[in-house]
C-alpha cells in the first residue's frame, strides 16, 4: 500500500519536473584545519537535487533546529514548545566534506560497538559528542586511541578503551574520527544518518 | 584424517567410566522443579517451571522476597542455579560466582572471584580481556554438574570446574587465548555457558568482530583434559564433519564442503562463533547449538556460502561429529549470528508426530525442524517487519534474498537502506521458553532496522575486524523497539504480541500457573497470560533487564528470580536512545532513550507470594 503511494508521488514528482528547489552537489574541499592546527569539518549547505518520493525532500537534509539549536542537545521543555510551535523548527541541508564523512564511517564501524551510535554513548562507555562539548582535546582525543586507557590513566572502575596504535583500520583515521565527532559536539549533524558528503578530494600529484 | 581418529578414540575410553549414572542423576534432577539445575531448566530449553502455586489468579499479589546486589555494574545476561538449598549467582567481569545459603538468609557460602592481581587464569589481564570483548563484559551463567561440580565459562576462555561445596577450584583450563596470535586464537572470549552432557563440559567461543575461527570444545568433568574440538569451518577433519555420513537438508555434505565456500585462505579468520544457548536429546544421543557470523561484515571481500557459519549443528558429543548441518543464512551480508537457542519438543507438525527442535534466529526467521534427521519443516518470518528475503525455499533451504536489501549485491561504499531486522536480529541470545500448557512458544523479540554500508578493512590480529557501518532505528510504522509474542512452531504464525517501548532482552519463563515472566529493558519484571499475553504483573527492577527468568520451591513455597543489569549489545545503541527521538518532531516518542528509564547494576531480584 505504502509503496504504492510512495511510487504514485515519485511519478508526480517526476512529471512536475521537481517541486524542490535543488542545487546540485558542490566540488570537491580539502581537509581542514582550524587556527590550532586541529582537524576540524567542512559544511557546504544547500538542497540538493536527490528526492525522497516519499516526502518530496531533497535526501541531504543534516540537521534540525529547534530554537536555533540541534534537536538533540536541547531540553524535553524546549522540544514540546517545538513540536507545537513550527515556526520554531528549522531543517538544514548540506553537505560534509568527505574527511568528515570517512570519520564517521570509520566511527560507526569501530567505535560505536562501545561508544554508541551518534557518538552518544552506551551503558559502559562515554558519549565522545558530551567529552568533546566539556573540552576533550584533539590532542587527548589522538593519544588515547592510540594507546589505550585504563583505570590507573583515570577510566571509570572496569571500563577499558583499548589501545589501536597497531590498528590500520583506526590509526590512519583518527583525524577524520574527530571531525566527526566534532561536528556532532557542534551541533552541526544530526542523528542516524549517513552523512550526505561532498566528492573525495584529491591531491595534486 | 590420524588425527581424527586419535580424537575419537581418546574420547570414547575417556568418556565411558560412570557415563550413564551421571547423565541419568542429572536428567532426573531437571525433571524436579524445586531446583533449577541448568541455565536452561532442561536440557530441551523449555524454560518450562512445572511449579504452579503462583498461577494466573495470584501472580498480580506478587511480592519481592528477597534481593542480592552482586557488586558488578555491567550487563548481567543468564540467570541463578538452585541446587537442592544451594543458589548460585554468577556475574558480569570478572565473572565472580557466589553460593547462597537459602536455609539461612542468602548467606554468602562461598565467593569465587577468576581474577587474580588483575589476571584471569589464562593469564591476561583482566582489562585486555574487557578490551576484546565484542558488546559489553556478558557471562551467561554457570552450570552444574551431579558430581558436586559448578563450572564457569570465564571471559578468558577459561574453563573452571569448581567444588559446588567450598567454592575451590578443582581444575582450570584455559579453552583459547584472548592473546594476539597469527590466526584463529587471537582475541577469543568466553561468553556462553559451560554446557553440561553425561561426564563432559563443551563451550564455545566468542570473537567474530575479532576475526576468530570459533569452535566447539569438549572437556572431561572430573580432569579437565580436552576430548575433542569441532572447528566452526575449515577442513573437514578440522569440523568433525564426515563428508558421507554428515548431512545438510537430507543430503551427504560431501568432501570439503566448507572450505569450497570461502574465497582462499578466508576460513582462517572465518568467524563462526558460538555462545548462546544449547540444547541435548539423551534419547538421540545429539548435541544442538549454533554458529555465527563470518567475518568480516563486509561480504564483498568473502564471496560463497561460508560454510559451516550461520549454522544449526547437530552433534555427537561422545565424538563431535556432526549428523546434520542447516546454514539458515548463506553468505551473511548483515551479521545475522545463528547462535540462538535450540528449543527441543516433541510436537505434531503438519499433522504428524516429530521429535522437533524450534529455533528463533536472528535472521527474522523461526525454523521448526525434525531434530532427528535435521529435515527442515517450517520456516516463517516472527516478525512481519523481516524484509531482506522474501521467504525461505523449502527444497533448497535456502532464503530468498531481495536484492534490495542485499549489502553484497548494492556494493561495498554503498548504503543499503531499511533493512529489517537490525543487526541486533528479530531476536539476540534472548531465550524463548515453550509453555507445555498451551503448546505455544513464548518469545522476546527486538522490532529494529538498520542502514548498513560495507566497506574494505584490514585484518590485524587481536583487533577488531568488522568492515562495516550501520545504523539502527524502529521498523517502519511504528515507534516501539521490541514485541514479545506467542509463537505456534507448527503453523509457523504469530498468535498474539505485545509491543514494547524497547528492545525484549531478557529470557522468558513459562509455568504450570499459566504464566509467562520476562523482563523489561527500563527495568521491569513482568507476568503475562501465557494464553493471551494479557499482563497481570509489572514490578520495576533496580536495573534494565537483560537476564533469563528462572523458579525454585523452597520449604514448600514458590520463588521467582531474574538478574538484573542493563548492558550487552542492548546497552550501546539503546542508551542514549537509537536514533534522533525527534526526527520530524514528534513523529517519535520523545523518552526513547533508556538512560532516562533506568541505571547500571546486577541485582538479583526473588519473588513470592506474601
Amino acid at each position: 500500500m505504502n509503496i504504492n503511494k510512495n511510487f504514485l508521488a515519485f511519478v508526480i514528482t517526476l512529471s512536475l519536473g521537481f517541486q524542490v528547489h535543488s542545487v546540485p552537489r558542490p566540488d570537491a574541499v580539502e581537509p581542514a584545519w582550524d587556527e590550532n592546527d586541529n582537524p576540524t569539518y567542512v559544511i557546504k549547505y544547500g538542497k540538493g537535487d536527490r528526492i525522497d518520493p516519499s516526502t518530496n525532500k531533497p535526501l541531504n537534509m543534516i540537521q534540525i533546529l529547534c530554537d536555533g539549536k540541534a534537536v538533540d542537545q536541547v531540553s524535553e521543555e524546549k522540544l514540546d514548545a517545538c513540536r507545537d510551535d513550527a515556526s520554531l523548527v528549522e531543517e538544514q541541508y548540506g553537505w560534509m566534506d568527505f574527511s568528515t564523512y570517512k570519520g564517521w564511517r570509520a566511527y560507526h564501524a569501530e567505535c560505536h560497538v562501545c561508544h554508541g551510535p551518534d557518538a552518544m554513548g552506551s551503558t559502559y562507555a562515554p558519549s565522545l559528542m558530551v567529552s568533546l562539548q566539556q573540552g576533550l582535546s584533539f590532542d587527548d582525543f589522538y593519544a588515547v586511541i592510540m594507546n589505550g586507557r585504563g583505570e590507573a590513566e583515570g577510566a571509570v572502575a572496569g571500563n577499558v578503551m583499548p589501545a589501536f596504535g597497531a590498528n590500520t583500520n583506526v590509526a590512519p583515521h583518527v583525524e577524520d574520527m574527530y571531525r566527526y565527532v566534532k561536528a556532532r559536539a557542534d551541533g552541526k549533524i544530526r542523528r542516524g544518518v549517513r552523512l550526505p558528503k561532498l566528492p573525495k578530494f584529491k591531491e595534486a600529484e | 584424517m590420524s588425527i581424527l581418529k586419535k580424537t575419537l578414540i581418546a574420547s570414547a575410553a575417556l568418556a565411558l567410566p560412570g557415563l550413564v549414572s551421571a547423565n541419568a542423576k542429572l536428567e532426573k534432577m531437571m525433571k524436579d522443579p524445586s531446583q533449577w539445575v541448568q541455565q536452561s531448566g532442561d536440557y530441551a530449553g523449555h524454560r518450562y517451571s512445572e511449579l504452579d502455586q503462583i498461577n494466573k489468579s495470584n501472580v498480580g499479589s506478587l511480592k519481592v522476597a528477597w534481593t542480592f546486589s552482586t557488586g558488578v555494574l555491567r550487563g548481567h545476561e543468564g540467570g541463578p542455579l538452585v541446587i537442592g538449598d544451594v543458589m548460585y549467582v554468577h556475574t558480569a567481569i570478572p565473572n565472580i560466582v557466589y553460593a547462597l545459603d537459602l536455609n539461612d538468609n542468602q548467606r554468602i557460602m562461598w565467593k569465587y572471584n577468576p581474577v587474580k592481581g588483575g589476571k584471569y587464569p589464562g593469564g591476561e589481564t583482566m582489562d585486555r580481556v574487557i578490551s576484546v570483548m565484542c558488546c559489553d563484559n556478558v557471562n551467561r551463567g554457570v552450570n552444574y554438574h551431579p558430581n558436586g561440580t559448578i563450572v564457569l565459562h570465564a571471559a578468558d576462555t577459561s574453563v573452571i570446574a569448581l567444588d559446588a561445596k567450598t567454592g575451590k577450584e578443582k581444575w582450570v583450563t584455559t579453552n583459547l587465548h584472548s592473546g594476539t596470535g597469527k590466526y584463529g586464537v587471537s582475541a577469543s572470549t568466553g561468553s556462553g555457558q559451560p554446557f553440561i552432557i553425561k561426564d563432559m563440559v563443551g563451550v564455545g567461543c566468542s570473537g567474530a568482530e575479532f576475526g576468530v575461527r570459533c569452535n566447539w570444545t569438549q572437556y572431561d568433568i572430573k580432569t579437565g583434559k580436552r576430548l575433542w574440538r569441532a572447528y566452526s569451518m575449515g577442513p573437514d577433519a578440522d569440523m568433525l564433519v564426515d563428508p558421507s555420513k554428515t548431512t545438510s537438508m537430507l543430503k551427504p555434505v560431501g568432501k570439503d564442503s566448507s572450505l569450497k565456500t570461502w574465497p582462499g585462505d578466508a576460513w582462517k579468520i572465518g568467524g563462526g562463533s558460538i555462545w548462546g544457548f544449547y540444547g541435548y536429546d539423551s534419547k538421540l544421543n545429539t548435541l544442538y547449538y549454533g554458529t555465527g557470523n563470518p567475518s568480516t561484515w563486509n561480504p564483498v571481500v568473502r564471496p560463497g556460502d561460508n560454510k559451516w557459519s550461520m549454522t544449526i549443528n547437530a552433534r555427537n558429543p561422545d565424538n563431535g561429529m556432526a549428523k546434520w548441518l542447516y546454514q539458515m543464512t548463506p553468505y551473511d551480508e548483515w551479521d545475522y549470528d545463528g547462535v540462538n537457542e535450540m528449543i527441543l519438543v516433541d510436537m505434531k507438525v503438519k499433522g504428524k508426530n516429530r521429535k522437533a527442535l524450534v529455533h528463533f534466529d536472528r535472521n527474522g526467521f523461526a525454523y521448526t525442524m525434525d531434530r532427528a534427521s535435521g529435515e527442515l519443516l517450517v520456516a516463517e518470518k516472527y516478525d512481519p517487519a523481516v524484509n531482506w528475503a522474501t521467504h525461505v525455499d523449502m527444497k533448497t533451504g535456502r532464503p530468498q534474498v531481495v536484492d534490495r536489501y542485499s549489502t553484497a549485491h548494492q556494493g561495498e561504499d554503498v548504503n543499503t537502506t531499511n533493512i529489517c531486522p537490525a543487526a541486533l536480529g528479530t531476536k539476540d541470545q534472548q531465550p524463548a521458553a515453550y509453555d507445555r500448557l498451551s503448546g505455544l512458544f513464548m518469545v522476546p523479540t527486538n522490532h529494529v532496522c538498520m542502514d548498513y554500508e560495507p566497506f574494505k578493512v584490514d585484518y590485524v590480529a587481536g583487533n577488531a575486524y568488522v568492515g562495516a557501518t550501520l545504523s539502527m532505528y524502529p521498523a517502519p510504522g511504528g515507534t516501539h523497539l521490541g514485541n514479545f509474542i506467542a509463537w505456534d512452531a507448527d503453523k509457523g504464525k504469530i498468535v498474539w504480541s505485545n509491543p514494547e517501548p524497547f528492545s525484549v532482552w531478557s529470557g522468558a519463563m513459562a509455568t504450570a500457573g499459566g504464566i509467562t515472566f520476562y523482563g523489561t529493558l527500563e527495568g521491569y519484571a513482568k507476568a503475562v497470560d501465557s494464553k493471551t499475553g494479557k499482563e497481570l504483573f509489572s514490578f520495576k527492577t533496580p536495573s534494565g533487564i537483560i537476564g533469563n527468568f528462572m523458579a525454585y520451591e523452597h520449604k514448600g513455597k514458590q520463588y521467582v528470580g531474574i538478574l538484573s543489569g542493563v548492558g550487552g549489545w542492548a546497552g550501546i545503541g539503546l542508551a542514549a536512545g537509537l536514533t534522533d527521538p525527534t526526527a520530524g518532531l514528534g513523529a517519535v516518542g520523545a523518552y526513547s532513550a533508556l538512560h532516562n528509564h533506568t541505571n547500571l547494576g546486577g541485582v538479583l531480584t526473588v519473588f513470592a507470594l506474601p
